[in-house]
C-alpha cells in the first residue's frame, strides 16, 4: 500500500514537473538540427574570405553583420543588426552607422566601433572576389565616435546597405591576439551560433550562443553538412539523420519529398532569374542579328516558359517576363503582361527584321545547364533559328565571360531581379552589363540617385519597366523558386515569416524550433 | 609367398563426365600378397591409374565414383571406410609414387617440410626426432648431404633426385603397400634403373608389397613377381611373371610383348598394335579387344569373355583360349 | 633477396618522383585557378596581389623547383580553395579513406577468396553457381546504383544501418559492401581459376596421398600456390579502391580522399591536387613494393633469382 502511494506520488510530481521543464526548455536550447547542403563553397570561417553564396551560410550563422537583409517576395527588407540605425547623405556617398550597445562576442567581450572598423579595413585589403564589389567603391571606413562608424564612398551608391550586410563583424582584439590564421581555425563572432568544429569537405558544427541579442536559438547544436548526392540527402531526411535539405533542386527529389508524409517541401520566394544574354550587345561595333530589338523579341516569344517551368523545374518557379525586374512587384507597371508563347508573332517579327528563314547562332552552356539549353534550342528551331550548343567547363566559361571573348551568340545565366541588379546590368562598361543602350543607361543612373526604397520602386515602375519590357536587353526565362525539404517535426512558422536571409543560403536556423 | 594383403574384387569405377558415363574400371579383380610385387600393365588410358586411385579412394570428385566391388586391405573393406579413416590409411599403410617427379612436389615448400608432413600427420614425433627421421629417409633414398638438402626447394634438384624425394615421402611411414605409377617414365634410362634398384632394396628392407604400374615389360621382368595385364578397364590376363613371359595367352599380351624391343632378334621395326583402344563411353558388344585382335573370331564380336584360370595362378579372359 | 628488395625500393622512389613531376604539369593543364577565385569586378591590382599571394606569379620552372623542394620536407603548400596546409587537410581525410579501403578490401578478400576457393573445390557445385551469380552482379551493377539500393533497403526501409557519414562500425558496413562488392567479384574469379589450376596439379594429389587433411591440402598447399596471382590482383585493387572510392564516398558522404581530390580538381587547387596524388600514389607504390617483397617470401624461385 505504501509503495503504491509512493509510485502515485512520483507520477504526480512528474506530471507537475514536465510542463514546467518544457517551458524552461524554450529558453534553454536543446537538441540537434542538421541541415544538408550540396556544398558550402570554400567553407571559410573567415568573414572576409568566403567566396560563394553557400559559404556565406557558415559565416553568417556564426557572425552578425551591420545590417541583416531578408528577401520577402518582391523586395528586400533591411533590418538593423549590429547597426541599430543608419543615415545616408543626400549625395549617397556618406553612410553613417550607429552601433548597437550591449552586443557581445561569443567570448563575452563587448562589440565596439573599433571591431567594425577593423573588419571593414580587412575587407578593403582583400583581393578576394566577394570583397571586391564593396571595396571598389569605399574610400574609407572610420570611427566617428564610440558609437558611430562612417563609410565614405568614391561614387554614390544607393545599394550600399546590401554591401554592408555581406560582412560579419569580427573581434579586433581576439584576431590580433591569435593571428588571422588561427582565427580562421577557431573564429569568434557575434552571431547566434558559436563555432564548435569543422571537417573540410564534410561538415561544420555550431552551438547555440545563449547571449545573443537578437535571437537565442531553440536548438543546442547546429550542423551544416555537405552531401553532394541527392539520393543520400533524401535517405538522411527520411530516416531522420538530417532535418532539412536546404536547397531542393528541381528533379526527382521534389516529388519524393512531396509524397512522403513525414516531410514537407517549403518553397521560399527568390529574386533569382534565369535569363539569356547576347554576347554581342556589349560590343557596340559588332554586327549581330541581336542588335535588332525585333529579333530579341521574337526569340523571347518563341520560348514556351510554362513548359520549361513544368518539365525542367518541377513547377518550382514561374515564368519571368522582364529583364532584371521582378514580375508582379511594386517595380512593374500594371499594364505589362506575361509574354505569351507565340510562334506566329515571332516569325513575323523575324521577317520584319530581315530573317524570314531565321539564322544560325550559338548557345554557350556549362554542363549543368545543358537540358535547359537544349529545350530552348529546340523551341527556336520552330522559327528557323538554329542554335548550336557549345558546352564549356566552368572555369573556362567564367574566364571567357569576364574577358568577353565569347563569339556572337547567347549565354544562359542567373541574376538577381533587384534594383541593384539593374544598376549592374544596364550601365555600360560594367562587368555584368548585358546591353549598351543610351536611354537605358540614363534611366538607370537616374534611378541610382534615389536611395533604395518605395521611391525608387515607384521610379522604376513608372519610368523604366515599360521601356525594359519592350527593349528586351536580355531574354527573361524563369524566376526560380527555392525549396527546402523539411521534416514535419520542425516548427517553421517563425522561420517562414522572417523571409530568406541574405543571398538565400544563410539557414537562419535560430528561427527553427522543435515541434512540441 | 604368404597372406593376401590386398584383394580387389570386381571393382567398378565409373567416370561421370558431361559426355556420358565412362566405365574406366569395369570389374577388375586382383590381389597382392605381402612382400609381393604386382605389375599392372597396359596402354595409357586403360584404367591402371584409376584402379590404383580407387584403392586410395582419391578419385577426381565428383566425376569418379566407385560403383561396385570390394577392396579388401588387411581383411577390411576400404569401401566401407569413412574419409577420415581413409586418411589414416593413406601415406601410412598404402602410399603412392606419381609418374612425374617434376610436378609431384610442391614448389613452394622445402623438401624437409614435404617429407615431414606425412610423418607429422601419422606419427607423434617431437622436433628433433622428426628431423632425424627426415634425414634418415633422405639417406634411405640415397640423397647425399641430407642435412643441407632439408632446407632446399624442389626447383634446386634434378629430376632423379626429385623422384627419390617423392619416394622418401611415400615411404616415410613405412607403408605396407606402395603403389608406383610409372615412376620412371619421366626419368632418363640410367636413372630409371637406379631408381628401380632402390625401390627393390627398400621393399626388401621394409617387407613391403608393391603395385608397379607400367607399360614397360622390361621393368616388369626386373621387379615384378606377378603381372596383371589391363585392357580398356578390364584385366585380360594375369599370371606369375615367368609364366606370362614364357606363355602369354591373350593376344593383347602377346601384342604388347611384340612391341618390346629385343636385343637378340635384330628387328628392323618394332611391332605395333593397329587401331585405337575402344571408347570406354561406348563399348561395343563382345570382347573389347576384338576390333584390334589379330586372332579375332566371329564369336569374339558378340560374346564377352570372362576371366578363367588356365594354369595354376594364370588367368586369362579370351574366348579363343578358353 | 636483399638485392631484389633494394632494386624494388629504388624503382619505387623513381616512380614516386615521376608521378610527382607528372602531376605538377598535368594539374596545370586544367587551367588557371585564378578564373575561379577572382570576381569579374576584380581590378588588375587585385589579380596581381592574389597571384602573388598564391605564388602563381613565378615562372613555371621556379614553381616546379619550389614544389619539389617542398615535397622533400613534406611541405605541399596551402590549398587554394581551403586556404589550409594541404598536408593537414589530407591527414584529416586520409584515415577515413584508409578505414573504408581496408574494410572494403577485407570484405572483398574474405568473401572473394573463400567463395573462389569453395567454388574451385567443387566446380559447378552449388557454391560455384551462387558465387558466379554473386560475382556477375558485383561486376555488372554500377557502384552508384548498388550504393543507393543498399541505402534505400538497409538504411531507409529497415533502418539497420545509418544512411551515410563516418562514425561507428555500423557506418562502415554499407559503404564497405558497396565498394568491396565490385572488387570481390574479380577476386572470386581470380581465386577460382587460380585454385582450379593448382588443384589440378600433381603435387596436390601427392599431398592427399600423404594422408593430409583436406584443410591442410587446401589452405596450406593449394592456397599458397594460388596466392601469387591473387596477391597481384589484390595490390591492384588497393589502387583502385584508394583512387576509385570517389563515387562511394559521395553517395555515403564519406569524408575521404576521393571527394577531396575531386573537389580539388574542380577548383583547380594545384597544391592540393599535387599533394593528394603524391600521397595516394606513394601509398599505392609502397603497397606494391610490399607485395613484390612478399612474392619473394612466398616463392623461393623468385627469392633465389
Amino acid at each position: 500500500m505504501n509503495r503504491r502511494l509512493t509510485v502515485i506520488g512520483v507520477l504526480l510530481i512528474a506530471f507537475l514537473v514536465v510542463p514546467l521543464s518544457s517551458q524552461s526548455a524554450s529558453i534553454k536550447p536543446t537538441g540537434k538540427l542538421t541541415i544538408l547542403y550540396s556544398n558550402l563553397g570554400n567553407e571559410s570561417l573567415d568573414c572576409v574570405k568566403w567566396n560563394t553564396g553557400q559559404s556565406e551560410a557558415i559565416v553568417m550563422s556564426l557572425g552578425e553583420p551591420l545590417v541583416n537583409f531578408y528577401w520577402k517576395g518582391p523586395a528586400l527588407d533591411f533590418k538593423p543588426a549590429i547597426a541599430s540605425s543608419w543615415k545616408i547623405s543626400p549625395d549617397l556617398k556618406t553612410w553613417e552607422f550607429t552601433i548597437r550597445k550591449g552586443i557581445n562576442f561569443h567570448d563575452g567581450t563587448p562589440l565596439t566601433v573599433q571591431d567594425v572598423v577593423f573588419t571593414w579595413n580587412r575587407v578593403l585589403k582583400s583581393p578576394l572576389s566577394i570583397a571586391v564589389s564593396a571595396k571598389n567603391i569605399i574610400k574609407s571606413v572610420e570611427a566617428l565616435n564610440d558609437k558611430t562608424v562612417l563609410f565614405q564612398l568614391n561614387t554614390p551608391d544607393p545599394f550600399f546597405l546590401y554591401k554592408a550586410s555581406t560582412y560579419a563583424i569580427q573581434p579586433k582584439a581576439y584576431t590580433e591576439k591569435v593571428g588571422e590564421e588561427e582565427f580562421s581555425k577557431k573564429p569568434i563572432y557575434a552571431g547566434p551560433w558559436k563555432f564548435v568544429k569543422q571537417l573540410q569537405g564534410d561538415f561544420v558544427e555550431m552551438e547555440a550562443f545563449e547571449g545573443h541579442y537578437r535571437k537565442v536559438p531553440y536548438y543546442k547544436t547546429l550542423i551544416l553538412k555537405i552531401i553532394p548526392e541527392d539520393s543520400t540527402k533524401l535517405a538522411m531526411l527520411k530516416t531522420g539523420e538530417a532535418d532539412i535539405i536546404f536547397n531542393v533542386m528541381p528533379g526527382p527529389l521534389v516529388n519524393e519529398i512531396r509524397n512522403d508524409s513525414n516531410l514537407r517541401l517549403i518553397s521560399v520566394p527568390s529574386s533569382n532569374e534565369t535569363y539569356l544574354f547576347m554576347t554581342s550587345l556589349v560590343k557596340p561595333d559588332k554586327v549581330s542579328p541581336f542588335r535588332d530589338k525585333r529579333v530579341r523579341q521574337a526569340l523571347s516569344l518563341a520560348i514556351d516558359r510554362k513548359l520549361i517551368v513544368e518539365k525542367l523545374y518541377n513547377g518550382l518557379g514561374s515564368p519571368s517576363f522582364m529583364a532584371a525586374i521582378m514580375p508582379y512587384s511594386p517595380m512593374m507597371h500594371p499594364s505589362l503582361t506575361p509574354i505569351r508563347y507565340d510562334i506566329k508573332k515571332a516569325k513575323t517579327l523575324l521577317s520584319e527584321a530581315g530573317y524570314p528563314n531565321g539564322f544560325e547562332t550559338e548557345l554557350f552552356l556549362t554542363n549543368t545547364e545543358k537540358a535547359e539549353g537544349e529545350a530552348i534550342a529546340s523551341m527556336w528551331n520552330k522559327i528557323g533559328v538554329k542554335a548550336k550548343i557549345t558546352l564549356m567547363e566552368m572555369g573556362a566559361m567564367l574566364a571567357a565571360v569576364r574577358e568577353k571573348t565569347l563569339p556572337d551568340g547567347l549565354r544562359l545565366s542567373h541574376h538577381s531581379c533587384t534594383p541593384a541588379g539593374m544598376w549592374y546590368f544596364f550601365r555600360k562598361g560594367g562587368h555584368y552589363t548585358v546591353i549598351y543602350d543610351d536611354k537605358l543607361e540614363e534611366l538607370t543612373n537616374k534611378m541610382a540617385t534615389i536611395p533604395e526604397g518605395p521611391k525608387m520602386y515607384e521610379f522604376i515602375k513608372n519610368e523604366m519597366s515599360r521601356y525594359v519590357y519592350d527593349l528586351v536587353p536580355s531574354i527573361p526565362l524563369v524566376i526560380q523558386q527555392y525549396s527546402r525539404g523539411v521534416r514535419k517535426n520542425i516548427e517553421t512558422s517563425e522561420w517562414e515569416k522572417i523571409g530568406t536571409r541574405s543571398i538565400f543560403w544563410v539557414p537562419a536556423a535560430e528561427y527553427l524550433r522543435p515541434k512540441k | 609367398m604368404g597372406k593376401k594383403l590386398l584383394e580387389v574384387r570386381d571393382l567398378k569405377t565409373h567416370l561421370f563426365t558431361r559426355r556420358g558415363v565412362i566405365k574406366a574400371v569395369d570389374g577388375v579383380s586382383f590381389s597382392v600378397d605381402k612382400n609381393e610385387t604386382l605389375g599392372l600393365v597396359g596402354e595409357s588410358g586403360c584404367g591402371k591409374t584409376i584402379t590404383c586411385l580407387s584403392i586410395l579412394k582419391l578419385l577426381p570428385n565428383p566425376v569418379g565414383q566407385i560403383v561396385g566391388g570390394k577392396i579388401i586391405f588387411d581383411n577390411v573393406d576400404l569401401l566401407s571406410k569413412s574419409e577420415k579413416e581413409m586418411r589414416k590409411i593413406r601415406g601410412r599403410r598404402i602410399s603412392m609414387i606419381l609418374q612425374d617427379p617434376m610436378t609431384s612436389l610442391d614448389p613452394l615448400f622445402t623438401i624437409g617440410e614435404q617429407i615431414a608432413e606425412p610423418i607429422r600427420s601419422h606419427q607423434n614425433l617431437e622436433r628433433t626426432n622428426l628431423r632425424k627421421k627426415i634425414i634418415e629417409m633422405l639417406k634411405l633414398v640415397k640423397i647425399s648431404a641430407p642435412e643441407a638438402r632439408i632446407k632446399e626447394y624442389p626447383f634446386q634438384m634434378s629430376g632423379g633426385m626429385r623422384q627419390r624425394i617423392v619416394g622418401a615421402i611415400a615411404l616415410s611411414c613405412q607403408p605396407d603397400l606402395l603403389i608406383a605409377d610409372e615412376p620412371t617414365t619421366a626419368l632418363d634410362v640410367t636413372i630409371q634403373a637406379q631408381f628401380m634398384r632402390l625401390l627393390k632394396e627398400i621393399q626388401q628392407e621394409f617387407n613391403m608389397a608393391m603395385i608397379m604400374i607400367t607399360h614397360d615389360f622390361g621393368i616388369v621382368a626386373k621387379v615384378c613377381d606377378r603381372v596383371a595385364v589391363m585392357y580398356s578397364g578390364k584385366i585380360v590376363e594375369s599370371a606369375g611373371v615367368r609364366d606370362l613371359f614364357n606363355h602369354p595367352l591373350h593376344p593383347y599380351t602377346k601384342a604388347l610383348m611384340g612391341a618390346l624391343p629385343k636385343m637378340e632378334e635384330d628387328m628392323e621395326k618394332l611391332t605395333t598394335i593397329d587401331g585405337q583402344p575402344p571408347d570406354l563411353g561406348h563399348l561395343p558388344p563382345g570382347c573389347n579387344f576384338a576390333a584390334r585382335c589379330p586372332e579375332v573370331k566371329e564369336i569374339c564380336r558378340c560374346d564377352s569373355p570372362i576371366l578363367s584360370e588356365i594354369n595354376d595362378g594364370h588367368v586369362v579372359s579370351c574366348l579363343r583360349v578358353q | 633477396m636483399q638485392r631484389y628488395i633494394l632494386k624494388r625500393i629504388f624503382l619505387a622512389f623513381v616512380t614516386i618522383y615521376l608521378v610527382t613531376t607528372l602531376v605538377f604539369f598535368l594539374a596545370r593543364i586544367t587551367g588557371d585557378p585564378m578564373d575561379l577565385i577572382m570576381s569579374a569586378e576584380s581590378t588588375q591590382k587585385d589579380w596581381d596581389m592574389m597571384r602573388h599571394q598564391l605564388g602563381l606569379d613565378k615562372p613555371i620552372y621556379l614553381q616546379y623547383t619550389d614544389f619539389i623542394a617542398g615535397v622533400f620536407i613534406g611541405n605541399f603548400g596551402n590549398s587554394l580553395r581551403w586556404d589550409k596546409p594541404c598536408l593537414s587537410l589530407i591527414l584529416v581525410h586520409l584515415p577515413a579513406t584508409l578505414q573504408l579501403t581496408i574494410c572494403a578490401l577485407l570484405f572483398s578478400w574474405v568473401f572473394g577468396i573463400s567463395i573462389g576457393t569453395l567454388s574451385a573445390m567443387r566446380p559447378n557445385g552449388l557454391m560455384d553457381r551462387f558465387g558466379k551469380i554473386f560475382a556477375m552482379l558485383g561486376q555488372s551493377m554500377p557502384i552508384f546504383w548498388v550504393g543507393i539500393l543498399l541505402i534505400l533497403t538497409f538504411a531507409v526501409r529497415w533502418q539497420i544501418f545509418p544512411t551515410s557519414g563516418r562514425g561507428g562500425l555500423l557506418n562502415l558496413v554499407l559503404p564497405s559492401i558497396t565498394l568491396g562488392w565490385y572488387t570481390m567479384a574479380s577476386m572470386t574469379r581470380m581465386t577460382r581459376s587460380s585454385m582450379l589450376d593448382v588443384l589440378d596439379m600433381e603435387f596436390i594429389k601427392m599431398t592427399r596421398i600423404k594422408g593430409l587433411s583436406e584443410v591442410l591440402v587446401i589452405c596450406k598447399h593449394a592456397f599458397k600456390n594460388a596466392m601469387i596471382p591473387i596477391l597481384t590482383l589484390g595490390s591492384l585493387q588497393v589502387g583502385i579502391l584508394l583512387g576509385g572510392s570517389v563515387i562511394t564516398e559521395t553517395i555515403f558522404s564519406w569524408p575521404g580522399m576521393g571527394r577531396l581530390m575531386v573537389q580539388s580538381v574542380f577548383s583547380r587547387d594545384f597544391p592540393l591536387i599535387q599533394a593528394c596524388v603524391i600521397i595516394t600514389s606513394t601509398i599505392f607504390i609502397t603497397i606494391n613494393l610490399l607485395v613484390d617483397i612478399t612474392y619473394g617470401y612466398i616463392d623461393p624461385r623468385i627469392r633465389y633469382q
